[in-house]
């Protein structure tokens, strides 16, 4: 089931708010937590049932080996190996297994393992299960007898899918003492609705406009349409990926959780360290917590500190799926990173505003070809497409009529990449009288409920609605 | 303050989340959806597979979009918005030039293989050069009839920023009447013709991918022309006297302003013949008599027609009979490009029977020849199905 699906507006929603405020309401924690854990596992056994029993599984593995990693000692080191080999060992199964026989297969000869299916959000519900386990041993969470509560964190549906990657110690005051409110509620109405905003109607129009261009014969290529292209996949996955984050922060709010933030404007970025602080903030601090600090982080030798940043960002690249090109796009961005660390960032501080801007989006977009490309002989026709090195005219009609045709989506998409709420709210707290304050609360609900109207005449006049990070 | 607008945006999500299933199911449902030309989505019997492979969920998704309160209004807005408000030239994949330009569609595109379309173009050369064979051994004469389609008439009235698959209709074009030729297959090409006559806007549909009743006409002229000229014949071929235009009076929904809603359109109309002294005859649809006319006409002048007007839409196979046993035999077989042509070429015949393969699967069509032994079969295409080997292209 998918946020953007009719079936989780007028169906899940309707069904699910109403017996969980009931329960909420009369103080039964407990009994609205079980309806929560009861709908979440609805939720993602909509479509593929069949996989249920992994999630179950992921949490039997996480709440037996916290259990036993919580006590301190060889027993506790012991469960907190087996609980990480296993939540891997899950992970490396259904999402990399097809992945290592073909590359194994192609050494040796006659590595078919058969297809295995990988089941949907199999990398955030593992990390989250393990963020959990980890921070159990080393004694900052306190471990959760209830495995009901363990299932709820693991499977809460608001951030099942497609995150963010919400660790225990972020909610687990709040799985038995929430409160949900009425700010809380109109604030997760907003937020959810904003979100929806940006996937039905910004990264599902433009998402056709990469597709259509991206999928096209080379033959009929220009320099200028490869830009536009992957111009147009730069913003797909942005709001694609943040939209469907704003709707699960915004549903965790109606339901009286607050997770994490997971996007800060990265686009507005002036390098690309700052573009990782800003995009997937959940998945960064992950890899930040859990390896990067772990393995010694920047507190060691320069070498160690070089290795560190490539494993990190290695990891970073194949946890986004299991191909050549992702773990050549961690490298790619392990290599910027260490630039700007070691060789040119302070320099790059110095620069105008305006190139930092400039030198930022081109990388950041030129990752994204990697990124999209489904192998990586795809990803060097693309980038030599890009630069010139195809001998590719440099605009020809395909691209006039991407420009007309889609105009209006690539200048909505570029305005929404700007904090623009950000000036808005702070000229509204600068003039902070009552009738500013009547006159924000008015605006916001209005634009709230109208783009949540917008949304839904847009997905149900379209049928092209694929999600970006399902395969994640 | 504050407190007041939270209400609102609580109450107005509420609201909207609560109601449209309410509607959905008391609403009653429609089984067709008209402007998108099919049946509501089927959900599947609810089973432990369907379950478990997910295929009832995503099916009851489809079906409740589209039974989705106000749907209509709501592709009609989102249509207005893309056209009127964004501006854009390609609505629902339909380009809109205005009134006085015909509505053409977006075509997918494709490179230009010579290689690999030339080895396309002679599995289908063979396969018409097969059914060429069988008819000549039974005595009758084959003709391929290539026909454009509406995009591919009006490919000169694209904009030019916008891909019009030009190149390939024309390689196509070249290569299949090349081999079919070199294969002695007799052919008639109605884009030569066409072009031969000035390309006349009016022969063909600015609304539909189909060719105008005058277009159809002119194929019709053609086609028995040449029968007459090839076989010595004298077939009757009708004129102006025999006949007028008439124009149906009703809304006319063809398959490309279909998709723009009824919110941009193009005020054409429907064309029939009105005989002046209709050949009487007997019509026989895949085996059941029916009333002898050929158009199916409206309840009323405001009810929406589209292309079914000409023969009541596609049918397996139709048989009519004018019991004129002089008269030479013919045999039709193609897609919905011959439904306004048999409305009048049967006047000129004993017996003349249509097929449309992709309902009729009792014979094949050698079968169907050898059986019906014909003296003219025709074979009509459209250009942007002679290399497609279903339906009418499944030559057996």
């Amino acid at each position: 089931m998918v946020f953007s699906g009719i079936s989780f507006l007028f169906i899940f929603l309707p069904l699910l708010l109403p017996v969980y405020f009931i329960f909420a309401a009369a103080g039964y924690r407990k009994a609205s937590n079980l309806i929560l854990l009861i709908f979440s596992l609805c939720f993602y056994g909509y479509n593929m049932p069949k996989f249920l029993y992994v999630i179950l599984l992921s949490v039997l593995i996480n709440y037996l080996s916290a259990y036993f990693a919580a006590e301190k000692g060889r027993k506790g080191r012991m469960a907190l190996t087996v609980g990480i080999v296993l939540n891997l060992g899950l992970l490396i199964y259904f999402k990399y297994a097809n992945f290592i026989a073909e590359n194994l297969g192609l050494i040796f000869g006659g590595f078919d393992i058969g297809e295995i299916i990988m089941p949907i959000g199999i990398s955030f519900f593992t990390f989250q299960g393990m963020s959990y386990l980890i921070d159990v041993y080393k004694g900052k969470v306190q471990v959760q007898k209830n495995p009901l509560n363990v299932a709820l964190y693991i499977s809460l549906f608001p951030q099942l899918i497609a995150g963010p990657i919400v660790r225990y110690r972020d909610i687990e005051r709040e799985i038995m003492g929430r409160h949900e409110n009425l700010s809380d509620i109109a604030d997760g109405v907003v937020r959810f609705s904003i979100g929806l905003g940006k996937k039905a109607i910004i990264a599902n129009s433009i998402g056709k406009i990469a597709s259509d261009i991206l999928g096209l014969d080379q033959s009929f290529y220009s320099v200028s349409l490869a830009w536009v292209g992957i111009i147009a996949y730069t913003f797909q996955i942005y709001f694609d990926f943040s939209g469907y984050s704003d709707m699960a922060i915004g549903l965790g709010r109606i339901l009286g959780f607050h997770f994490p933030e997971n996007f800060n404007y990265p686009y507005i970025s002036k390098s690309i360290t700052e573009f990782w602080r800003r995009w997937h903030m959940s998945l960064s601090s992950w890899f930040r917590d859990y390896v990067y600090i772990p393995l010694g982080g920047n507190r060691c030798s320069m070498l160690k500190h070089l290795r560190n940043i490539f494993i990190v960002w290695i990891l970073t690249g194949i946890w986004h799926g299991a191909a050549w090109n992702f773990i050549l796009w961690g490298l790619y961005f392990a290599v910027i990173l260490v630039c700007e660390k070691f060789i040119y960032g302070k320099t790059l501080e110095r620069l105008p505003k305006i190139v930092q801007h400039l030198y930022s989006a081109i990388l950041i977009i030129v990752g994204w070809a990697i990124f999209y490309s489904p192998d990586l002989s795809f990803a060097a026709r693309l980038l030599k497409n890009m630069f010139f090195m195809n001998s590719l005219p440099f605009i020809n009609s395909e691209t006039i009529y991407n420009i007309i045709e889609y105009k209006a989506e690539f200048i909505i998409a570029f305005i929404c990449c700007l904090p623009v709420k950000n000036v808005i709210i702070d000229f509204f707290e600068e003039h902070d009288t009552p009738f500013s304050e009547g006159l924000f609360f008015s605006v916001r609900a209005v634009f709230a409920i109208g783009v949540f109207l917008l949304s839904i005449g847009y997905i149900v006049s379209s049928s092209f609605n694929p999600f970006i990070y399902f395969r994640f | 303050m504050k407190r007041l607008w939270e209400i609102i945006i609580v109450f107005c999500f509420s609201i909207i989340i609560f109601t449209v299933p309410v509607v959905m199911l008391c609403e009653e449902k429609e089984e067709k959806l008209l402007y998108e030309n099919r049946n509501v989505t089927e959900v599947p019997a609810f089973s432990g597979k369907t379950f478990a492979d997910g295929s009832f969920f995503e099916a009851a998704e489809g079906y409740m979009s589209d039974i989705f309160p106000l749907r209509n209004s709501i592709l009609a807005i989102r249509t207005y918005i893309d056209g009127t408000i964004l501006n854009k030239p390609v609505i629902n994949d339909v380009i809109y030039q205005g009134e006085d330009k015909p509505m053409l569609p977006i075509v997918p595109h494709k490179a230009s293989d010579e290689a690999a379309t030339d080895k396309e173009v002679e599995r289908m050369a063979e396969r018409i050069s097969y059914i060429s064979d069988i008819c000549h051994e039974e005595g009758a004469e084959f003709y391929f009839v290539g026909i454009p389609e509406q995009y591919s008439y009006f490919r000169d009235k694209y904009p030019e920023y916008i891909y019009n698959n030009e190149e390939n209709l024309k390689m196509e074009e070249r290569l299949l009447f090349d081999k079919i030729n070199k294969k002695g297959v007799k052919f008639i090409n109605m884009n030569m013709v066409f072009n031969n006559m000035g390309k006349d806007d009016s022969l063909y549909s600015y609304i539909d991918h189909h060719f105008s009743f005058k277009g159809a006409y002119e194929t019709y002229k053609t086609i028995v022309s040449r029968i007459n000229a090839d076989l010595g014949c004298n077939v009757d071929i009708l004129e102006d006297g025999d006949f007028k235009y008439k124009e149906v009076p009703n809304p006319y929904l063809g398959s490309r302003n279909r998709k723009l809603m009824g919110v941009y359109d193009i005020p054409e109309k429907a064309m029939i013949a009105d005989f002046t002294n209709r050949v009487p005859f007997r019509r026989t649809d895949d085996g059941k008599v029916m009333d002898s006319v050929v158009y199916t006409y409206p309840m009323d002048n405001d009810e929406i027609i589209d292309f079914m007007i000409y023969m009541g839409g596609d049918v397996g196979e139709t048989i009519f009979e004018t019991h004129r046993e002089e008269l030479p035999k013919l045999l039709i077989f193609g897609d919905s490009f011959t439904n306004p042509i048999e409305t009048i070429i049967y006047t000129g015949f004993d017996e003349t029977r249509c097929l449309d393969l992709r309902h009729y699967d009792k014979k094949t069509i050698s079968e169907y020849v050898r059986e019906f032994k014909p003296d003219v079969v025709l074979m009509i295409r459209d250009d942007t199905r002679y290399l497609d080997f279903e339906g009418n292209g499944d030559i057996k």
